[in-house]
């Protein structure tokens, strides 16, 4: 399974580090500029980016320009940026941007969006591999060592978000709310349950790990 | 009542009391001149009429001796036809003083006749007027010794005279109420011009209110509404700077405070983020180490900001400075002991140059000033270059070697959170705080900063004390 590669302009060193360590462990090809007319001389070289995460208040070329570059080689953008007027919202977003997210923002929430957006492009790769796990989502099915194994559908949802970011702590009021929805009103002891019968159907006591006050993480 | 209206209706009927009084005066005085002028007309149609009488009596004595009464109504009767004359009459008085008329061609009785109070014109003959309806009569009588027992009146119809005098009356109110609507016409035309400024005042007062601050009057008049349209102006003007420089530090605020976020905010998402991806992500323990040094970094720069964000504060907030004599020896030495471990760190050197001048100034904080300034030069200078401190006469110099600042950039750097290399200053850790601190303090010394740069061969900083 070929990894989805994004590309990331953003002048402060410590975000552009910070989004580069969680795509990573997410399972993501990160490619860093911290300078616009540098990230734009390097994608004449080089383009073949799933998606690409935009700072607006760059050095060298701002975000507003460097859409435009990006745009042109067919790439996806998320603006990413402390500017909360609506002005800058609205021509970011008509300029052809497919998102905008303020500073700060949380992690999971710039990771969700990027999938939605790479789900749309279909670039988004059908099929996951973890450990000895190989999830199909066109097909809605799990095989663990090439042997089917029947998930009612909520299990599947969740195996689905937790592979999706592996490696990363999801809380259950988050888990419930994407797997089962905004609307759905019931407990975080639905969470746990179907946690459990992931754990127990697919044997993995030891990946799908309980992260105290954090939630759950499924670990490689 | 509008005040024009009020003038005009004032002055109207001022101009209509004067002209009122004055044509009364004039009307009285003519009338009394035409009534005289008409007797004085008729007194020689009346001496002559007398004489003529006289004659005839005088020659008829000599013939006849006494005169008597028929013998008197042929000599009026006959002096009635062939002198022309009417209006005759003649009374017989007796011993005892009583009346009775000989002849009489007038309206009159012999009473109403004695009774008038005649005035002496000639030798002998005396006049009178009289008022018979709306008839006026001129009356005269002759005092003849030579028929005492005889009283000969002769009447003239001077209501002709009269007629014309109530003509003139008439013409002359007529004269009023034109002169009055005249007066009206030109004062509102005057008052149309002399009060149109005031108008315009009030418009532009208005306007004012409204939130029109660059609203002025055009002033013509070298008067009172002149002076107070000149006045107005100038009010509008201040009021107009003043609100002007209210919204410019509005907008100074406005600008700093989004400024500000924006400097919270980026150290705060990375903070937070770490922080988060420490807690829920499964990281290798290098990422993990650079995860916390990067929150650790952030929460310096957070420190440093708030820091220069308290100097900012209080500088503002605090009236006065305390300014002693401080020689430049022992003000540069003092800047040197705290700029060295920088110096050093970027190899640079710094020279100082002064000849014993002496500064009034607030020590610490002009040592924070040229710390500032030097640590600026330091950040766009590159390796081994010097740094110049100049002490001048009323002045501070320092220059240094490294790549300028441009033209258009000169202003901005001085705005609180401004950056010419944003990342890079991060880097060396700059919030964008340093020079508008230095602005601060400056303006607490009277002392101006004055910027000489070329791009690519360096900037001096020049510190003019006023």
């Amino acid at each position: 399974m070929s990894k989805n590669r994004v590309l990331i302009v953003e002048d402060e060193i410590s975000i552009a580090k910070m989004i580069n360590m969680n795509l990573k462990v997410a399972n993501y090809d990160t490619v860093m500029f911290h300078d616009g007319a540098e990230a734009a001389g390097a994608l004449e070289e080089e383009h073949d980016y799933d998606i690409a995460l935009l700072d607006i208040m760059l050095p060298g070329m701002d975000g507003f320009a460097l859409l435009e570059v990006v745009k042109s080689y067919g790439i996806p953008v998320i603006f990413l940026t402390a500017k909360d007027d609506i002005g800058s919202k609205v021509q970011g977003l008509r300029d052809g941007a497919e998102d905008y997210i303020v500073k700060p923002f949380e992690m999971l929430e710039l990771m969700v969006r990027m999938e939605k957006i790479l789900e749309r492009t279909q670039k988004l790769s059908n099929v996951i591999r973890i450990l000895d796990l190989e999830i199909n989502f066109s097909e809605h099915t799990v095989r663990k060592n090439g042997e089917e194994i029947s998930l009612k559908p909520m299990e599947f949802e969740l195996l689905g978000v937790l592979a999706k970011n592996k490696n990363i702590a999801i809380s259950r009021e988050e888990l419930l709310r994407m797997v089962w929805g905004l609307d759905y009103i019931g407990e975080t002891r639905t969470v746990d349950v179907h946690i459990g019968q992931l754990r127990k159907k697919l044997s993995l006591n030891d990946n799908i790990k309980t992260i105290s006050k954090m939630g759950y993480r499924l670990e490689d | 009542m509008r005040l024009k209206t009020k003038i005009i209706l004032i002055c109207s009927l001022v101009v209509l009391f004067v002209s009122a009084i004055c044509s009364m005066a004039a009307f009285y005085t003519m009338r009394a001149g035409y009534l005289d002028t008409a007797m004085g007309q008729e007194v020689q149609r009346a001496a002559d009429c007398f004489s003529y009488i006289e004659d005839r009596i005088v020659n008829l004595q000599l013939d006849r001796g006494k005169i008597d009464r028929n013998v008197m109504e042929y000599i009026i009767k006959d002096t009635a036809v062939k002198a022309g004359v009417g209006n005759l009459a003649c009374f017989y008085i007796n011993h005892t003083g009583e009346e009775t008329a000989v002849y009489n061609d007038t309206i009159f009785e012999s009473q109403d006749l004695e009774q008038a109070d005649y005035q002496n014109v000639s030798d002998h003959l005396e006049q009178t007027k009289i008022k018979r309806g709306k008839q006026y009569f001129g009356v005269y009588r002759s005092q003849n010794s030579s028929y005492s027992e005889y009283q000969i009146y002769m009447l003239a119809d001077i209501t002709y005279v009269q007629n014309r005098i109530n003509l003139i009356g008439l013409g002359l109110v007529v004269l009023i109420l034109f002169i009055t609507v005249l007066s009206y016409v030109v004062l509102s035309a005057m008052m149309n011009k002399v009060l149109s400024p005031l108008q315009e005042l009030n418009a532009s007062a208005k306007q004012i209110a409204c939130g029109n601050y660059n609203q002025r009057i055009m002033v013509k008049q070298r008067d009172e509404i002149g002076e107070l349209s000149d006045n107005f102006n100038q009010m509008a003007e201040a009021v107009e700077i003043r609100t002007h420089s209210l919204e410019e530090s509005e907008k100074r605020k406005t600008l700093f405070m989004g400024n500000l976020t924006h400097e919270l905010k980026t150290p705060l998402t990375a903070i937070s983020g770490y922080a988060k991806t420490l807690l829920t992500v499964k990281l290798p323990q290098e990422d993990k180490e650079e995860a916390l040094s990067f929150i650790y970094e952030e929460s310096c720069r957070l420190e440093r900001l708030s820091k220069k964000m308290m100097n900012l504060l209080l500088l503002e907030e605090d009236g006065e400075i305390v300014r002693k004599q401080i020689s430049a020896k022992e003000l540069f030495s003092s800047v040197q002991a705290v700029c060295s471990g920088k110096l050093k760190e970027a190899d640079m050197e710094i020279e100082c140059h002064e000849s014993g001048q002496m500064f009034l100034v607030d020590r610490d904080l002009f040592v924070e000033v040229l710390v500032n300034l030097i640590d600026n030069a330091i950040k766009v200078s590159s390796q081994g270059n010097r740094v110049l401190l100049t002490a001048g006469e009323h002045s501070i110099t320092v220059q240094d070697f490294g790549k300028g600042i441009p033209e258009e950039e000169q202003e901005k750097i001085l705005e609180p959170f401004y950056m010419i290399d944003k990342s890079r200053s991060r880097k060396s850790g700059g919030a964008g705080l340093g020079l508008a601190i230095t602005v601060m303090i400056l303006k607490k010394h009277d002392c101006r900063l004055k910027i000489e740069s070329t791009v690519g061969k360096g900037t001096r900083m020049i510190l003019q004390f006023v």
